[in-house]
């Protein structure tokens, strides 16, 4: 990138934090809701509320098969943008 | 002259390495920050919220991805079909105007599609027509230095 290449830098460096930042924030939200389903499951089983504590699991399920979709698309896509880059038509 | 063009080029292509590296970058961001209100979604139970996330991450690659092969095809096409008219001094000149509209005719392209992503990673749709728009005011631009060109050099007299 040349002249650009430190601009490049700062932005990256920036953009790194950023990302670790909202993947923190991802986890702790996931977490936050898995909590919230369990205490739905555990209270639909408490008192016999079977449809609560199947809407928790197919929650909780759910929940973390999108964390992990997310955490793995994510990074393969970020890869494919990367390689077809494409260079300087001039 | 040429000489001064291939400096001038030269700082574009390293304007066009580092609007690609920030489109990437933002791209990834962007689809972050969708899986976020995704994931939010999920937990509030607002299906619109899920929808429109997961179309904004589609559409924020999709984008990226459009911008990145179809750019430097029609850069590339509108380069072959540029200034060859002419010689000596107005035929250097086509050919340096040739080259510089086709270099910033391309960085304006990759700029619009830098603020599609950027539009489309927020939620917003207004920043993609502005970059079709700005890409097909490009595209004629570019188209219209070939025609005015070689009138340009007949007027001038060039051989």
């Amino acid at each position: 990138m040349g002249i650009f290449q430190p601009v490049y830098d700062a932005i990256a460096n920036l953009s790194r934090d950023a990302w670790g930042f909202m993947v923190g924030l991802l986890i702790i939200v996931a977490m936050l809701g898995g909590l919230y389903y369990t205490l739905q499951g555990g209270a639909g089983m408490a008192f016999g509320g079977s449809k609560m504590a199947a809407y928790a699991i197919v929650g909780i399920v759910g929940l973390v098969v999108l964390v992990l979709i997310a955490f793995l698309m994510l990074p393969e896509l970020g890869t494919l943008l990367q390689n077809s880059t494409p260079k300087a038509p001039f | 002259m040429t000489a001064a063009g291939e400096i001038l080029l030269g700082i574009f292509r390293q304007a066009w390495a580092l609007i690609a590296g920030l489109l990437v970058l933002i791209a990834i961001l962007g689809g972050l920050a969708q899986v976020f209100k995704m994931t939010g979604g999920v937990l509030l139970g607002s299906n619109v919220w899920v929808s429109q996330a997961v179309a904004g991450t589609l559409g924020v690659i999709l984008i990226a991805l459009v911008g990145f092969l179809s750019i430097p095809a029609i850069a590339q096409a509108a380069v072959i079909g540029g200034v060859t008219t002419g010689c000596g001094p107005i035929s250097e000149i086509g050919q340096l105007a040739g080259m510089l509209i086709g270099g910033i005719g391309s960085l304006r392209m990759l700029k619009g599609t830098f603020t599609a992503v950027v539009s489309v990673s927020l939620g917003g749709s207004g920043g993609v027509s502005n970059a079709l728009i700005e890409i097909a005011e490009t595209i004629f631009g570019m188209l219209f230095i070939t025609v005015a060109a070689p009138v340009a050099a007949a007027f001038f007299g060039a051989c």
